[in-house]
């Protein structure tokens, strides 16, 4: 920022910050306009599709593929064989803890073995997509069957079966937290309880699968690739170093993307696959994932064993807090997946002001497909952690659920506040969301209600969840030393065209987010001009050259202050250049209405538009001043946010079936400040859908023969509009203090709140008819069952 | 997904569709609404080398009122049959089936011949029609036949209807005075269908006996089926609490119960009887 003058004041009329601006994609995404990876048509394209494993674990004896080849339209089969290792190498992850024994080798088309169901196994490539899906029925594999795992707790066993056979144990690693002696305090406290909690997996389930599409000029030796993605930057990076191209030579491209949700943030075997495969063929080549390969290919979320202990003393503050955690990474580890674990970790005390912490974490290899982030991404497993064993304290011993949360919160003056795990929140002030959703809710009245409800036989529960969690990925080097490698900063260009209209290029990649409106909300406001002359560009290497990418509800805490900053820079310039055209002083021009002014009454003025054209005629410029207005500003955040919140569920119990109804859902967020509250309302409702879907109804598992029980819509339920409750909203401002918006995050505090709270509602029901636990997701067997065993 | 290579044909005539199937019966596969079909040629289930499109034979359309009950073409809509009022005012059970049948993209081409004739052991049509005890008709260049309902449904996704048989429409009788019935169904969160439904007909005289009952169940065991226990403790009962209680008890009595990871086999047997008292229910709520 130039630091010889102070930047003008934006005027109010041009305040698009903290309003409702309608979205922009809207009218692409309600009009079926919107351009999808699917959409694009390239000449010469063909289609692939790749022959995978129905086995969890085997050898591979050999892959005949002569029949195949010989199948109408078929252009090429190719398996690992056929690619050296120079052209195909192991994919990239982008974390590895420093404990872990290095990664097992990754390569995009199984080598000697295969190792969940589903893995790649051989690609065909036809000049039709039906002519290559038919083709893949003609490729034979011979195996010889290995035994398989796939038992999270189990894996981690002696004597487990191995997945990897040069490692001695399926445990990846074994990451400790905390601070204190657990054992010291457990034996001298009033209260200890023991939880064990299963955080099951399950799948982001974006409406669009997975799609890539390959195009590599053999004339320029470049490749580009189009794809949905959360990052464009890491896939360039982490595919120039699978198939060997200088990232110089990749371009990456990702059109609109039919959601994304943590699910497409790395680079997978099959962007590799198709991108070797143009390389090989001199043709466009794309894959497009069907529903069943989305289920069992794409990496999916969860997949926690919790064993959860707390000690308090008798008025109920907790004193030390235990947690022994068996993650499931899947058969490999993919992209971030060996992280979330301990992301988990670090956030399990919650809201709580809890000096000692244990905390052990196994990461786990089983023959499924990987974990990776998913909407959360570690942060509601942590909650739901944290919020079911709070209210087991408050059964056991008998304190009021509120105040015994009310006794342990940390207090607004301790912030910043470094938790016992080693996670430091940069403010909150949870009574005051914790008051305000309890009024919405009505909570005396409703536990009076429900108190007269269960005299006529009802099965009624009520129950909340207080969360924290962190975004905006901060603090580089704390990071690093955990492995992390992904940047945390995020960069923004802009660029004033010679008429005056704006364009942003930023690092982040929206995939229903809104992020085009916003950031130009954002961008609009700081040069004071209208939003329409806005543009916001993103999701291409090409024309972003760097970027972090979307995750970790970052966007606006990073992208959107790094477009802040350089529109900040944008009207340093601008003004300069205004007073010098005017010949006045910087510090006696107005600017309002995108109008430069000399002195209060308004004498000499100059348009934005007018100081556009001088810089780029660049002929009146004051000394030292380069031609143009474009400026980029890189902004790296000094540490994470935390964003918090009250979620309230109340439910009733068919008890003649076992089905859960939610009555009433209120969700008080903590964002920090609101760029645009329907685009934050959206992503809360958004995510308590996710959330209420893990608490209920979704859930992927596998049979012991390792065979995925769901790889469908048929049977993988994701909540439709019907299957949910109406969303009542509210929010509490405490503005974040380690960026120069204020805000927070808000893209998945929704799913953190959310399955806490439902469970602990539905918890509040049972407990009293002798059910003391119930794990994801409530079934209504599972309900029913458990309530005939308690009333034997 | 897509399907694999088919070739298509959209006879005119009921007659040339006959044809089409006597010439090549066990290759072609005939398509209603493909509301059922479709997904299977979409999984790669189903790969037939003919697919025979028959919504353009007019014989097999239409809701008629005939002097002992309906005639129901076989391409009847499932939107259109729950639309129509002189059916459903007779028939609540109809009406009820409706509610929670798929979506309104499925009913406004699904049909009710193509729900029969895929026998689908988790269909809403087949407990309806075993409910109301339609009459099925079908009909091949061999010749026509009439097929009780109550013998139509013979396996997992097979009915008494040969390769080259076109269902054509169904007789719907008209209720006996004293007639209430009701459709109650349990579906799953993720495929919207019944993990356990009932279809209830209760005739009652004016004394509150019980003179005929059908209890006809869905999303069970390998085929829809009736509950001829529950049957047996409502005929001929007055119809009471506690005979209501006794046939929901005995409901899944003799039913071999079908288990799967969303409803084991001991709860979906206790959701018999819950459909079940749901559905008498129902429709004792119907009684004038
Ligand atoms: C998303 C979705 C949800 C659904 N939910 C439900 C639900 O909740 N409840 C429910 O009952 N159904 C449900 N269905 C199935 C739907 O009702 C189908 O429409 C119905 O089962 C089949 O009717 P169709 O006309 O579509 O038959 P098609 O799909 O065209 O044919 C089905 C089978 O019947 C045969 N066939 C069709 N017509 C004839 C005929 N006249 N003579 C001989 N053989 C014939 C075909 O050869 C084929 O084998 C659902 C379908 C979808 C796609």
């Amino acid at each position: 920022m130039s630091s010889t003058t102070a930047p003008a004041q934006p005027v109010t009329s041009r305040q698009y910050v903290g309003e409702s601006v309608p979205r922009r994609e809207d009218f692409r995404f309600l009009t079926g306009t919107g351009k999808f990876t699917e959409d694009i048509k390239l000449t010469g394209l063909v289609y692939a599709s790749v022959v995978r494993s129905t086995l969890a674990h085997a050898d591979i004896v050999s892959i005949n593929t002569d029949a195949a080849r010989a199948q109408p339209g078929v252009v090429a089969v190719f398996t690992a064989a056929d690619f050296g290792d120079d052209e195909v190498g192991t994919i990239p992850t982008d974390w590895t803890l420093p404990i872990m024994d290095g990664i097992p080798a990754r390569y995009p088309l199984a080598r000697e073995t295969v190792k969940y169901v589903g893995e790649g196994v051989a690609v065909v490539v036809a000049e039709t997509r039906a002519q290559a899906d038919d083709a893949i029925h003609f490729v034979d594999v011979e195996y010889v069957e290995r035994p398989a795992v796939v038992d999270t707790e189990g894996a981690a066993r002696e004597g487990a079966p191995l997945v990897h056979e040069h490692y001695e144990r399926n445990t990846s690693y074994l990451w400790h937290l905390g601070t204190g002696d657990w054992e010291a305090v457990a034996a001298a406290a009033d209260h200890v309880i023991d939880v064990r909690l299963v955080n099951q997996r399950v799948h982001a389930s974006s409406l669009e699968a997975r799609v890539s599409l390959a195009d590599y000029q053999v004339g320029t030796g470049t490749l580009t690739l189009y794809l949905g993605t959360q990052n464009v930057h890491v896939v360039r990076r982490n595919l120039s170093i699978a198939i060997g191209i200088p990232e110089n030579r990749i371009r990456v491209v990702t059109p609109a993307v039919g959601g994304a949700f943590g699910s497409k943030l790395c680079l997978y075997p099959e962007d590799v696959i198709v991108s070797a495969v143009s390389r090989r063929l001199g043709r466009p080549v794309r894959w497009a994932e069907t529903r069943a390969e989305h289920f069992t290919g794409t990496s999916g979320g969860r997949d926690h064993v919790e064993y959860v202990s707390l000690a308090a003393d008798d008025q109920g503050k907790i004193l030390a807090l235990k947690v022994t955690t068996y993650a499931n990474l899947g058969a490999y580890v993919s992209g971030m997946g060996a992280g979330i674990p301990v992301v988990a970790g670090m956030v399990f005390p919650g809201v709580y002001d809890i000096a000692v912490a244990d905390v052990d974490i196994h990461g786990v290899f089983t023959n499924t497909s990987t974990t990776e982030t998913y909407r959360g991404a570690g942060r509601p497993e942590a909650a739901y952690l944290i919020e079911r064993a709070v209210d087991e304290l408050a059964a056991k011993t008998g304190i009021d659920r509120v105040e015994l949360r009310r006794r342990n919160f940390i207090q607004p003056h301790q912030f910043p506040y470094s938790n016992a795990t080693g996670m430091t929140y940069d403010s909150g002030d949870y009574e005051r969301a914790l008051d305000k959703a309890l009024d919405m809710v009505g909570w005396d009245a409703l536990l009076a209600e429900q108190e007269a409800a269960r005299t006529q036989g009802r099965i009624v529960g009520l129950g909340l969840s207080v969360y924290t969690e962190f975004c905006g990925f901060g603090d580089a080097f704390q990071l690093q030393l955990v492995g992390f490698d992904r940047a945390t900063w995020e960069q923004s260009v802009i660029t004033v065209t010679r008429t005056g209209s704006v364009i942003v290029q930023v690092g982040i990649d929206a995939a229903g987010q809104g992020h085009e409106t916003s950031i130009a909300q954002i961008v609009a406001t700081e040069l004071g001009l209208d939003i329409d002359d806005v543009e916001v560009l993103q999701g291409d290497t090409d024309i972003v050259h760097f970027g972090t990418g979307t995750f970790n509800s970052r966007s606006m805490s990073s992208a959107g202050t790094s477009a802040a900053l350089a529109a900040r820079k944008i009207m340093a310039k601008a003004t300069r250049l205004a007073a010098h055209l005017l010949d006045a002083d910087v510090d006696d021009l107005v600017y309002q209405d995108g109008v430069f002014t000399v002195g209060p009454d308004g004498g000499r003025q100059l348009s934005f538009e007018d100081v556009a054209v001088e810089a780029w005629r660049g002929v009146d410029l004051p000394e030292g001043m380069e031609p143009t207005l474009k400026e980029m500003a890189v902004f790296d955040p000094p540490a994470f946010t935390s964003p918090f919140g009250v979620h309230v569920a109340a439910v009733e119990v068919d008890p003649d079936t076992g089905a859960i109804t939610i009555d009433r859902y209120i969700a008080v967020d903590d964002c920090g400040n609101l760029i645009n509250p329907q685009l934050v309302d959206g992503q809360i409702h958004g995510g308590v859908a996710q959330g209420i879907g893990q608490a209920l109804y979704e859930g992927l598992s596998w049979d012991e023969d390792g065979q995925p029980t769901a790889a469908s819509f048929m049977q993988y339920a994701v909540p439709r509009a019907h299957q949910l409750p109406r969303l009542e909203t509210g929010h509490t401002v405490t503005p974040s203090p380690v960026n120069p918006l204020g805000v927070k995050g808000v893209g998945e505090s929704g799913a953190i709140g959310s399955q806490p709270a439902v469970v602990n509602a539905v918890m509040d029901a049972v407990r009293r008819l002798g059910v003391d636990n119930l794990d994801m997701p409530l079934t209504p067997a599972k309900v029913w069952t458990a309530l005939q065993e308690a009333a034997k | 997904m897509i399907p694999s290579t088919f070739a298509y044909a959209a006879p005119e005539t009921l007659h040339d569709a006959m044809s089409i199937l006597a010439a090549n019966a066990d290759e072609t596969k005939i398509m209603a609404g493909g509301q059922s079909l479709i997904p299977l040629l979409k999984l790669r289930l189903a790969g037939p080398a003919v697919v025979m499109d028959i919504s353009r034979l007019a014989d097999l359309r239409g809701i008629e009122e005939t002097p002992s009950g309906f005639r129901i073409g076989a391409l009847v809509t499932h939107e259109r049959l729950i639309n129509d009022g002189a059916v459903t005012r007779r028939w609540s059970i109809v009406e009820d089936a409706g509610e929670d049948l798929a979506d309104p993209l499925v009913r406004n081409l699904g049909t009710f011949g193509g729900s029969l004739a895929h026998a689908d052991p988790a269909g809403d049509w087949p407990a309806v029609a075993l409910a109301t005890d339609v009459v099925v008709h079908v009909q091949s260049l061999r010749g026509a036949r009439e097929i009780p309902i109550e013998d139509f449904f013979t396996y997992l996704f097979t009915a008494d209807l040969a390769d080259d048989e076109i269902l054509t429409h169904v007789d719907l009788p008209k209720p006996a005075p004293g007639t209430v019935t009701a459709y109650v169904k349990i579906a799953h969160p993720a495929s919207g269908y019944a993990v356990a439904a009932a279809g209830v007909r209760l005739t009652i005289d004016a004394g509150g006996t019980c003179r005929a009952a059908r209890v006809a169940l869905t999303g069970v065991a390998t085929t829809p089926l009736r509950a001829a226990e529950a049957e047996r403790a409502l005929e001929g009962a007055v119809i009471d609490d506690a005979a209501v209680r006794r046939a929901v008890e005995c409901a899944a009595d003799g039913i071999d119960v079908m288990g799967d990871t969303y409803a084991p086999v001991d709860y979906r047997r206790h959701l018999i009887g819950v459909v079940t008292g749901r559905a008498i229910q129902r429709a004792l709520g119907r009684r004038p």
